[in-house]
């Protein structure tokens, strides 16, 4: 294979990784430090997408339009939080029944608003090659995204002081409330900021993909087995099962067709998952990061 | 400062506690001893909060926090310090110091954690390791460090000297001492080791299958064969 | 959430209930809501399905044609419901991919039934492939999920993801070079011109159903399917699944392979969505992917989460009742159903107390489904085996003086058994069932670290059958590693565990118990759901295999630990001393030639704790009984011999006795070392 070959390869490997990366971290933060099963999660990242077409077609500049979804995809993360969420703690087969019954409300809102057919964004930032191939720039800036939010993400989580609560309330609650964490409210916002990271994968991805009220469902399964395969170390699992498993999907994909790279992600995960159970960083503690 | 009146406490059905009525003045250390299964960690656990009461009544400073939750009779100045310890693995010591003084008075947290890394050199040594790869004894200095962290007034400490060499016993009861005397705070003791309360505590009380039948002198305890015979073992 | 069902079958059954009457002085409503009933269980069934399947063939007779056809899809959207009844209710596997298993076994009719109908001019083969199909799928993903432990919320998730994966494949497979032999698969657009069910009688021309003989068909199907999985319930297949379901490690500590009874009933459940699947493909001649979408996986368990998750009949009630109303908003496609089945999950959820389960969980202890608790409630009353004339008589229950209600004061029998003066005849009985003295428990050398931590320190003991063992020691000595390593719940870092001179070192709990260990834990792990009879039956069945001699065994038990006036009511609502009690008659409803019990008296009154001890001294004649013990009254009048550990190694041996008069047992109980206040301990065991 010439380099440039070899660089294509590389790149839309890295591409498919990252996204997988993208749409996966918010369920991480949530289902790693709190242990909620948010199938509403792909409607999550639906509404972040919608967030920026609607405001794109307000005439906001992409850009903007991506950080206002963000926002308000965590503002109506809080809102369900503080609605449903935070009476389902401990109670992880009726939040599974309550996320889903959730989820089929937002699609069918969102179909009733925006009908079944929506014009989509188009790509900015054009392509660049790299000696016989071209290659979508605006993937690169996606790449850079993912990467980008994962590293705010281990920031956000070992240097601030909320970060540093919510390492302690998920590795122990109880004792974290006994020193006066009022892990009530750390929930929410835990909550809160993965319902963000969700908005800012659809918000990413809006330009590159058919915005319609059904595309939170393909991305709901494999950002759930990318978090079960990552284990209990969320930011460290997440990141290793997402290279491994859209390494699967990617080359899968180039050797027969993109359903299929996904069916044998699934079949990945669930191999992997029969030999260790408990994920990729099984061994580590839960709520830590690494 | 603190009192339980009457206080009946249980895990679902099964009931522990059985009308339990204690005081304890700020400045003072009570033991409590007896044998393991009576109840004493069920009892610092209904104080602490973690248990709900089934009956009765618990006061902080004359203030009802019977229905409080744990994390806010935390911030009114209980300090809970489990068996078990309760150390954040994934944490390093000094973000573990952390925790309590970022809930509570954020502004001073770093600080404060820096100065108990300096009052207790063991751990100052060890800053920056993770909490899961420190020794039992470092553990429990740690979860002492860790308590002393939010300024408490009521320290509850569940069988701190489990599983102890006693260099670190020391040091610990040494610890305990002296902040007792500069702090002026309130400390219940559940132990089994009867020498190591008997150096903290004037007066314990003995537990059995849930209540509080005696108080004794903890000093006359551990020089009486017969007592402790009667109280304390097979 | 009541049903109309579960109400009507209630009464229905208190009615019927033999002598059963409020004789109890002060016995709340609790009681009789904890009892399960017992009822002419079975009578009931064929009544009822006689006259429902009546009711429904008249009236497709009746009603216009394409309202039968429309009735048709309920009857196999009921089937579909009764897989995941089966999967779910009985088995406590949350499956979300039983509409996958449909779409598949429609897709395989549908493949299958293109190929071949016109050279076989039938297509029930074609029924046969599609429940087939289904089962090999369950099968497959099954055993991967269960041989892989995953917990029941990783099965939903990966049921959930297993169908949008499928989704996406079938989805993707539009145009003509997707086929397999005749059939096109269509991708999105769907699979058409299936063909209609078509049988041939040997010699005659295929005939193709009727709508009207469909229905019939459909309906006839539902109702027998219903009525087989009701005589599941009772058999020892459907007990087991409950078991399961209630205490999976409670189950694995009797000896069932959980995981391989899961997977049968996955399977099974795999076969029978299958099978609607194939009906449903013959009813619309048409299939789509949508089938494997979120919203028709969402829909199996709301219907069956509306009609009561552990019903039988609730399959038929949710069905009909969610479809019913989606069909009056405006068609089951409309989009109105999806807001409302949104809502119905979100508000079933949110608004019943306690959540979904729990409360599902409290009807079956109410008594709801009695046929699901097996007719061994309704069984021999203890004692009436005329085979064991010397099993204390206790007669038909209402023939027994009242007596306080369960409580720590348990009838007659108990002081015949668990008194003086019975001993030798109880004992005597229960040599019936157990020939064997008691095995040989040997541990040697054992250690046990974790971590850092040494727990247990080169352990070398001998636990000798006909009389019991306790071992005792202050906190933290290592018991419940000890206990642990035992049991076989924790792995041995060094060191061997011989029963009778074989090793069972490697071996987990689940077959050591099939070796002949009964086990006790600390914390009552009985299944708190079902009836006391029950709890023992299902241990007596995991040892003997024989459902009739459990079924005696277990009434035996009953009798001597007198529990026979509790014997029907759920554990979960029995004193805590009862419990304890039927723990220890589970471990020996096995059969065992070792029983460990871990803190029996725990949370035990004075008055429980003496009856224990005259329990575990009548064990100790047939078994090797090791007890693990802090209450120290209790271990003196056991009058065992006794090993003391301390600080994870054995520090002494003795009676009750010499260890009172022993100096250094009581130094360490204090907490000092062996030799006093000034004696140093070891380095640090923490």
């Amino acid at each position: 294979m010439t380099a440039d070959g070899a660089f294509n390869a590389w790149f839309s490997l890295m591409t498919t990784v990252s996204v997988l990366l993208l749409v996966s971290l918010g369920l991480a933060v949530v289902f790693g430090l709190r242990r909620v099963i948010n199938l509403a999660h792909g409607e999550f990242i639906m509404f972040g997408a919608f967030a920026t077409l609607t405001a794109t077609r307000a005439g906001i500049g992409l850009w903007v339009a991506m950080l206002i979804a963000i926002a308000v995809t965590a503002a109506f993360g809080l809102v369900v939080e503080l609605a449903m969420i935070r009476h389902l703690y401990e109670r992880p087969a009726d939040t599974m029944l309550a996320t889903w019954g959730l989820s089929l409300i937002l699609v069918q809102v969102a179909a009733n608003i925006y009908g079944s057919v929506t014009e989509g964004i188009p790509t900015p930032l054009g392509s660049f090659g790299v000696g016989d191939y071209s290659m979508s720039t605006y993937n690169l800036m996606l790449i850079g995204v993912a990467w980008t939010l994962a590293t705010v993400t281990w920031l956000l989580m070992r240097r601030t002081r909320h970060g540093l609560l919510t390492r302690a309330a998920a590795q122990n609650p109880v004792m974290a409330a006994g020193l006066g964490v009022n892990t009530r409210r750390v929930a929410t916002w835990t909550f809160a900021y993965g319902a963000g990271l969700a908005g800012a994968a659809g918000a990413v991805l809006a330009p590159v993909v058919g915005v319609i009220p059904t595309m939170g469902q393909l991305y709901v399964a494999r950002s759930f087995m990318a978090v079960i395969v990552g284990g209990p170390a969320f930011l460290a699992g997440t990141i290793g099962a997402s290279t491994v498993l859209g390494t699967v999907e990617n080359l899968v994909s180039r050797g027969y067709t993109p359903v299929i790279g996904q069916a044998m992600l699934l079949v990945a995960a669930i191999v992997i998952l029969r030999f260790l159970p408990q994920g990729l960083t099984g061994l580590r503690q839960r709520g830590g990061l690494v | 400062m603190l009192t339980l009146a009457e206080v009946r406490a249980g895990y679902g059905s099964t009931r522990v506690l059985h009308a339990v009525t204690l005081e304890v003045t700020a400045g003072e250390c009570t033991a409590v001893l007896g044998r393991n299964g009576v109840g004493k960690s069920t009892l610092l656990r209904c104080i602490a909060g973690l248990v709900p009461l089934n009956s009765g009544r618990i006061t902080l400073d004359g203030r009802d926090v019977s229905s409080l939750p744990a994390f806010r009779r935390a911030r009114l100045g209980v300090s809970h310090v489990p068996q078990g310890r309760g150390i954040f693995a994934g944490l390093t010591v000094q973000e573990n110091l952390r925790v309590g003084p970022a809930a509570q008075r954020p502004a001073a947290a770093a600080a404060t954690a820096e100065r108990l890394l300096e009052e207790f050199p063991t751990l100052g040594a060890m800053a920056n390791s993770k909490g899961g790869s420190l020794s039992g004894g470092q553990q429990q200095l740690l979860a002492l460090a860790r308590a002393l962290a939010t300024q408490p007034r009521l320290l509850l400490l569940d069988e701190p000297s489990e599983g102890i060499q006693p260099s670190i016993l020391d040091e610990i009861a040494a610890v305990l001492a002296r902040i007792r005397a500069e702090r002026h705070i309130a400390l219940v003791l559940v132990e089994q080791n009867l020498d190591f309360a008997a150096r903290l505590a004037e007066r314990a009380h003995v537990m059995v299958k849930g209540e509080l039948v005696a108080t004794v002198d903890t000093a006359e305890l551990a020089a009486d064969r017969d007592q402790q015979r009667h109280y304390m073992a097979i | 959430m009541r049903t109309p069902a579960a109400g009507t079958e209630r009464a229905a059954s208190v009615a019927g209930a033999p002598g059963q009457g409020d004789r109890r002085p002060g016995s709340g409503s609790a009681r009789l809501r904890a009892r399960i009933s017992t009822s002419r269980a079975g009578l009931s069934d064929l009544v009822v399905a006689a006259i429902a399947g009546g009711l429904l063939l008249l009236a497709g007779n009746l009603v216009a044609e394409f309202t039968a056809f429309e009735w048709t899809l309920w009857a196999i959207e009921v089937i579909l419901a009764l897989s995941l009844v089966l999967v779910w209710g009985y088995c406590g596997i949350f499956s979300f991919g039983q509409a996958a298993v449909y779409g598949i076994g429609g897709y395989a009719y549908g493949v299958f039934a293109l190929n071949v109908a016109e050279r076989t001019g039938e297509t029930l083969s074609a029924l046969v492939v599609a429940a087939v199909a289904g089962a090999v799928f369950a099968a497959a993903l099954g055993y991967f999920m269960f041989y892989g432990n995953l917990s029941n919320i990783y099965v939903a998730i990966v049921t959930l993801a297993t169908a949008l994966v499928v989704f996406a494949i079938v989805n993707s497979t539009a145009g003509s070079a997707y086929r397999i032999g005749d059939a096109v698969l269509g991708g999105y657009n769907g699979m058409t011109r299936i063909p209609r069910i078509t049988y041939r009688l040997p010699g005659g021309d295929p005939t193709t159903l009727t709508r009207v003989q469909f229905f019939a068909v459909c309906t006839g199907v539902a109702l027998a399917l219903a009525l087989a999985l009701r005589s599941a319930g009772r058999r020892p297949f459907g007990r087991i699944a409950v078991a399961v379901r209630e205490n999976e490690t409670r189950s694995s500590l009797l000896g069932y392979d959980v995981r391989r009874h899961k997977l049968l009933v996955f399977t099974l459940g795999g076969a029978i969505a299958g099978l609607a699947g194939g009906f449903y493909a013959a009813w619309g001649r048409f299939m789509s992917p949508t089938v494997f979408s979120l919203k028709p996986a969402a829909l199996v368990v709301i219907w069956v989460l509306v009609g009561g998750r552990f019903s039988v009949s609730g399959a038929f009630v949710g069905v009909l009742v969610v479809e019913g109303l989606s069909s009056w908003l405006g068609g089951p496609s409309g989009d109105r159903a999806s807001l409302l089945v949104g809502a119905l999950l979100i508000g079933i959820v949110l608004g019943l107390r306690g959540g979904v389960v729990p409360t599902l969980g409290r009807l079956w202890r109410e008594g709801v489904r009695p046929s699901l608790a097996g007719a061994a409630i309704r069984g021999d009353p203890a004692g009436s085996d005329p085979s064991s004339p010397r099993v204390p008589e206790s007669g038909p229950r209402h023939d027994r003086p009242p007596s306080t209600p369960a409580s720590t004061h348990p009838g007659g029998e108990a002081e015949v058994w668990l008194g003086a003066g019975a001993g030798d005849e109880a004992g005597k009985t229960i040599e019936d069932g157990d020939g064997a003295p008691g095995a040989l428990l040997e541990v040697h050398g054992v250690s046990k670290r974790f971590g850092g931590v040494t727990a247990l320190d080169d352990v070398t003991l001998a636990f000798v059958p006909r009389q019991p063992s306790c071992i005792i020691g202050p906190n933290g000595a290592g018991k419940s590693t000890l206990f642990g390593v035992l049991t076989g719940y924790h792995g041995v870092t060094a060191g061997t565990i011989l029963l009778n001179g074989e090793d069972i070192t490697r071996l987990g709990p689940h077959r050591r118990a099939r070796l002949g260990l009964g086990i006790k834990m600390q914390v009552p792990s009985v299944y708190d759901a079902l009836a006391a009879q029950e709890n023992l039956w299902l241990a007596a069945y995991a040892a003997s295999g024989d459902r009739d001699a459990a079924q005696r065994w277990a009434a035996r038990i009953l009798a001597r630990l007198g529990l026979c006036e509790v014997a029907d009511l759920a554990v979960g609502a029995l004193a805590h001393g009862q419990r304890q009690w039927l723990e220890i008659g589970m471990a020996l409803a096995t059969n065992p030639s070792v029983i460990l019990l871990d803190e029996p008296t725990a949370g035990m009154t004075r008055d429980e704790t003496e009856r224990t001890e005259r329990l575990i001294a009548q064990l100790a004649r047939h078994a090797t009984v090791v007890v693990v013990e802090h209450d120290m009254e209790f271990v003196r009048r056991l009058d065992a011999p006794i090993s003391v550990l301390h600080m994870g190694g054995l520090f002494t041996q003795g009676t009750f006795e010499e260890l009172s008069r022993d100096e250094r047992v009581l130094n360490i109980y204090l907490g000092r070392g062996a030799d006093g206040p000034t004696g140093r301990t070891d380095a640090d065991a923490g």
